[in-house]
């Protein structure tokens, strides 16, 4: 188990560094030169050439490639992220303070979708005919509703009309923890609805295949009681797909916060993200993305040891 | 034994959407035939009208704009994008999960765990904010990151087809037969391989249309005046609280598209991928 | 007859299918005595196995049971699902055809048992395990302590069964129901399986069902025989009358096309395995050089960089002279396959040479593939997947003719698809029909004609009859070896049943882990053999006949 476990880390570091590389590659590869392509306005007018002086000086476009290769990833591997081009922040300091409210909406969404997702998926598996139908219809919708279209209803629903909850904004927990939650709610559904449909989806044919499986006959014919077969020999089973539907959902979901936050006018760091690519400040949107890779393949490798621990045949 | 699985395929819900699915198509296609008036006109008279009011069957934007007109051309544009990208991705994808599956090795490491892995290291539209920063917003950088964005999932599925498929003993024929490579890899293999990338076809054009939507909505997609569905539920929701329509109108049809072109995947899954069928 | 334990009237089951109920049963009707043995047998589609599933309902969703099942008086179609689960372990156990699926495979033996043993007894997790470590013993698995632990993955086919059985036998039930319990298991593991299933029943005193299509296990270990077939039951007797005197011309037939070894003149209507054309080649001078010749051939998987690769077969000789038929015997992990697929070029060599016909082709898989061109040919076991789903059976002959650039051309493909059929008996208005539309039989007389398109000098079958029903197995047998008379090509035929190569080849190799243990010609082999080994594979053979059986087990039980 110990050397499964170092052996996903080390895959997982690996992909790290190919990230880095491909970020990287994505500017200083490109045809021409990259100041020149960070300051262009897309309108055709060359940007002055002392401008573009001053930001080959400031990103040390004048070094060698593979210096700058090599300055890129210790910076990385030491929390230097740059500055930003608009706020002459560091980047990582900018980070570091939208990251968390980010994070909270997103663990509140994953876990009202499992919540929600799980029961749901099961009930569908257990009882066909109408139930399931109803179920697969809702999870349907529930995948094509865009969250910007969805959140926006919510918005129109329980803040324009019924005065609920706050149309967007944030209240940071120490000023006023009832309004920081409230604050929460809405973005936390509008997240959560496709993410839960996605879950129960997995869930529904995660236990449908399990309980075709030979085990479940075993159980059954040992006289086994149907919520203890279904308990221990059906769920249990099922459970490793879903593992990896929520791991993977999880970095969804931190996407969808660009959509969300927008929608709700919420402070994170995916509105940060959005304000940069729009002013085309280029070390924050690169330090975001690096950061959200980073934690996205973290998770995956928590999926695969968590994997490992649900099932012994992948152990090795 | 097959046209009953056609029957059983063909409910009445889905030939509605496949209907809508259609009239879609052809809306793409004929958009400036079809639409009763020219998306870009503006009457600041007319701004907000409600639907089915003064001729404008879907109301009017804050601009006094026909939103159905714009709709139409929006289709177009969304359609256009979705399509194109979708289709790069199949090709791109079939192409790295089939060198990937047959070789192996090497390859395998190559192309499933470097290219594939790296780019779905990435949430989709993070990594399509980052290409949009660098190049700039327009539909040509929409189709060829959605290109490269999806094509992990198309190889993820023709790699688990392939390696099934390479098991099965009339290929082990074909090999130990002489059959030249490439003939085993796309006359043998991949005709074999190829019914679930049919079914996500289906539901990557309703992510790529979600995806866009969302890039729209950020102002990050397409560029106005253009009209595109997100830009438009974008417009809509400064106006939600005294017109609701500018924002139901369009996110109505976006949600409806989504939703056709999954409910249209799990009808082509259900003739063509009979493994993936639940009930026996 | 003393009063039945288990009795079965006019069972009837249906399935439902989206054009109705469709029966798949038809009033079965059988009665199993306390502490006896009954074998139900019969091909597939005969209804056995869905019988058996129904005692206990254990059959799928949207299946429909008519008729009585009475067990000890109660009628089990009838009773609430409270009184189902009490009986169901404790009253009457089942053990399946497959233990590595029919056990979690996320939870230790030891785990599953100690779960099994307290659905029906109140007793401390403690003293569930004592009773689980007994049982472990009783069933002879070795070092029971340590394999409570295991996982099923991580025990060998023939421990898995016994953990299995171990499971069945906890609560000390009267019946035991057997679904084709060896069927996945090897010979030599199956006499020992077998065995252990009769020696608990005597300790236990419990009945058993069995139900097998192998008329070996029936003559093995049977007290009574319910033959059926298409869901029907034909014939029903004591073990001796039904082989001895069968009463049905079905049971007659179905006993005739199970091969005996030791009696291989009397299968395949007495077709000697051939030889025959020597005679037919007497234009070719080089008649010294032989087909097939691997000297010291080391074969290994190739591993990757997360699983070591491992070698299957380690230095192994073998010769095939012109129009013989080697028989390449051995059990599960022996290699005979590996072999198979490293003549076909399908897996590189790691040591020896491979020379077909004289050309040295052991090194570089695609020019190996070019050298073999025209002359190695095969046919695989399982068929439903030797054949491309997506081609016609007439596209499917002439692929190989296409592929090596033989016949190119679309008209005189055609003719020599239609030729081809004829030679294995298939009708010509059947060429542009896809294989799923053909029998398991037919589907394989199909890979033979396209085996054979191409005229080869070698031939590679690879358990070519091990996935068909025994009747059809006889009459694919017999068409294979009167095309390798007039054809005269050679023939590696790789097979685990030493009684069908009896039949077939003219020598025989018995491999064990990648080792030649023997080798010789059949007759030598088979009944004077000189390997330890070989000997066991023989003893193990199970033959239709319940007195050699019975006077085997006692050999074996006072040896």
């Amino acid at each position: 188990m110990f050397a499964f476990i170092v052996t996903r880390v080390a895959v997982g570091a690996g992909l790290v560094l190919l990230v880095l590389t491909l970020i990287f590659a994505a500017l200083h590869l490109v045809p021409g030169d990259p100041a020149v392509l960070l300051l262009s306005r897309g309108d055709g007018t060359a940007p002055s050439q002392a401008a573009v002086d001053a930001l080959r000086g400031q990103l040390g476009l004048n070094q060698p490639l593979v210096a700058q290769y090599w300055n890129f990833l210790i910076g990385v591997v030491t929390g230097d992220l740059g500055t930003s081009f608009r706020t002459h922040e560091a980047v990582v300091a900018s980070i570091a303070g939208r990251l968390p409210r980010t994070l909270e909406l997103v663990v509140f969404a994953t876990l009202l979708s499992i919540a929600v997702g799980i029961p749901l998926g099961t009930l569908a598996a257990r009882r066909r005919g109408a139930v399931d139908t109803t179920i697969s219809t809702l999870t349907s919708i529930g995948v094509a509703l865009p969250v910007f279209v969805f959140g926006s209803v919510l918005v129109l629903a329980f803040s324009i009309w019924l005065g609920w909850l706050p149309a967007g904004g944030f209240t940071a927990w120490n000023q006023d923890p009832v309004a920081h939650l409230k604050g929460l709610i809405l973005p936390g559904v509008a997240l959560a609805v496709g993410f839960s449909a996605i879950i129960a989806r997995m869930t529904r044919s995660s236990v449908q295949e399990v309980m075709n499986q030979d085990w479940v006959r075993t159980a059954k014919s040992f006289g086994l009681s149907p919520f203890r077969v279904l308990r221990r020999h059906v769920l249990r089973n099922a459970l490793t797909p879903i593992v990896t539907v929520v791991g993977l959902g999880f970095g969804v979901l931190l996407g969808s916060t660009v959509l969300v936050e927008r929608v709700f006018n919420y402070p994170g760091l995916s509105s940060l993200l959005v304000e940069s690519v729009s002013t085309r400040d280029y070390p924050v949107v690169q330090g975001i993305v690096i950061v959200i890779a980073v934690m996205f393949i973290s998770i995956n490798i928590v999926v695969d040891v968590l994997y490992g621990f649900l099932d012994p045949r992948v152990r090795r | 034994m097959s046209s009953s699985r056609w029957a059983r395929a063909l409910t009445p819900f889905r030939i509605v959407v496949i209907g809508y699915v259609l009239i879609l198509v052809a809306v793409m296609i004929l958009a400036p035939v079809l639409a009763p008036a020219d998306p870009l006109a503006q009457n600041v008279t007319k701004r907000l009208t409600v639907p089915l009011t003064d001729g404008y069957i879907l109301g009017a934007d804050e601009l006094g704009r026909d939103i159905l007109s714009r709709l139409m051309y929006g289709a177009r544009v969304e359609l256009f994008i979705a399509l194109g990208a979708t289709l790069a991705s199949m090709v791109l994808g079939t192409i790295i999960g089939l060198l990937g599956g047959y070789f192996g090795g090497l390859v395998e490491t190559l192309t499933m765990r470097v290219i594939v892995d790296v780019i779905l290291a990435f949430p989709p539209i993070i990594l399509a904010l980052l290409a949009v920063t660098l190049y700039g917003p327009g539909p040509g950088t929409l189709i060829v990151v959605m290109g490269v964005l999806f094509a992990p999932t198309f190889a993820r599925i023709t790699y688990g087809q392939t390696l099934s498929v390479k098991r099965e003993e009339y290929v082990e024929a074909a090999i130990a037969f002489g059959a030249k490579t490439v003939t085993t890899m796309f006359r043998v293999v991949l005709p074999n391989a190829s019914a679930p990338t049919i079914v996500r076809f289906s539901l990557t054009v309703a992510a790529a249309i979600l995806l866009e939507s969302g890039l729209s909505y950020l102002g990050l997609g397409v560029v106005p005046p253009t009209p595109s569905w997100g830009s438009m539920v974008a417009q809509g929701s400064r106006y939600l609280s005294s017109s609701p329509h500018v924002l139901l109108v369009p996110g109505g049809v976006v949600v409806l598209t989504i939703l056709a072109f999954g409910v249209l995947g799990d009808a082509l899954r259900d003739v063509l991928d009979p493994k993936e069928k639940r009930r026996s | 007859m003393s009063h039945p334990l288990l009795s079965i009237r006019e069972l009837s089951v249906d399935f439902e299918t989206a054009e109705g109920w469709k029966p798949v049963t038809h009033g079965v009707s059988l009665d199993i005595v306390a502490g006896q043995t009954l074998a139900l047998v019969g091909e597939s589609g005969s209804g056995k196995s869905v019988t058996a599933m129904s005692v206990l309902a254990l059959l799928p969703l949207h299946t429909r049971r008519r008729g009585s099942i009475l067990f000890t008086g109660e009628d089990l179609l009838c009773v609430p699902d409270k009184r189902l689960q009490q009986i169901r372990g404790r009253d009457i156990a089942m053990i399946f055809q497959e233990p590595m699926t029919a056990l979690n495979p996320v939870y230790t033996i030891g785990r599953q048992l100690i779960e099994v043993i307290q659905s029906h007894r109140q007793l401390s997790t403690a003293a569930a395990k004592e009773r689980a470590l007994e049982l472990l013993r009783s069933v002879n698995i070795p070092e029971p302590e340590k394999k409570f632990d295991h996982y099923p993955h991580q025990l060998s086919g023939g421990q898995r069964q016994r953990a299995m059985i171990a499971m069945a036998v906890s609560s000390e039930p009267k019946l035991l129901i057997a679904d084709e319990p060896t069927t996945a298991i090897d010979v030599t593991v199956q006499v020992e399986i077998l065995d252990l299933i009769l020696e608990l029943q005597s300790r236990l005193g419990m009945a058993v069902l069995i139900i097998t299509h192998n008329m070996g296990v029936v003559a093995d270990i049977a007290d009574r025989v319910v033959v059926m077939r298409n869901g029907r039951v034909v014939e029903e007797g004591g073990v001796e009358d039904v082989f001895v005197r069968p009463r049905e011309a079905y049971t007659r037939e179905l006993l005739a096309a199970v091969p005996y070894l030791g009696r291989a003149e009397k299968f395949l209507g007495g077709l000697e395995p051939g030889l025959a054309v020597t005679e037919s080649t007497t234009g070719d001078m080089t008649t010294t050089v032989p087909v097939l010749e691997l000297t010291g051939a080391r074969i290994s998987y190739p591993g990757s960089w997360r699983k070591a690769g491992f070698q299957a077969v380690h230095g192994v000789d073998l010769t095939i002279e012109r129009g013989e038929i080697v028989g390449l015997v051995g059990e599960s992990g022996s290699g005979k396959s590996t072999i198979g697929r490293a003549v076909l070029g399908l897996l590189p060599l790691a040591g020896g040479t491979l020379k077909v016909h004289g050309t040295d082709v052991s090194h570089g898989t695609r020019a190996l593939a070019r050298q073999r061109r025209g002359t190695v040919s095969m046919v695989f076991q399982d068929p439903a997947s030797s054949l491309n789903p997506r081609r016609t059976i007439a596209q499917a002959i002439t692929d190989p003719l296409r592929w090596q650039g033989i016949q190119l051309r679309g008209m005189a493909l055609r003719e020599r698809a239609m030729e081809l059929l004829e030679q294995v008996r298939i009708s010509g208005s059947w060429a542009d029909r896809y294989p799923h539309e053909l029998s398991g039989g037919q589907r394989q007389r199909v890979g033979i004609a396209r085996a054979i398109a191409i005229e080869p000098m070698l031939m590679v079958a690879d358990e070519p009859t091990s996935a068909l029903d025994v009747s059809v197995q006889a009459s694919v047998l017999e068409l294979f070896l009167e095309l390798q008379r007039s054809y005269g090509f050679s023939c590696l035929f790789i097979s685990h049943d030493l009684s069908v190569v009896e039949a077939l080849a003219n020598r025989v190799i018995v491999l064990q882990k990648g080792v030649v243990i023997e080798q010789g010609s059949t007759r030598d082999v088979l009944q004077r053999p000189q390997a330890e080994y070989t000997r066991q594979l023989i003893a193990a053979a199970p033959v239709p006949d319940p007195t050699v059986q019975q006077q085997r087990r006692q050999a074996r039980t006072t040896g």
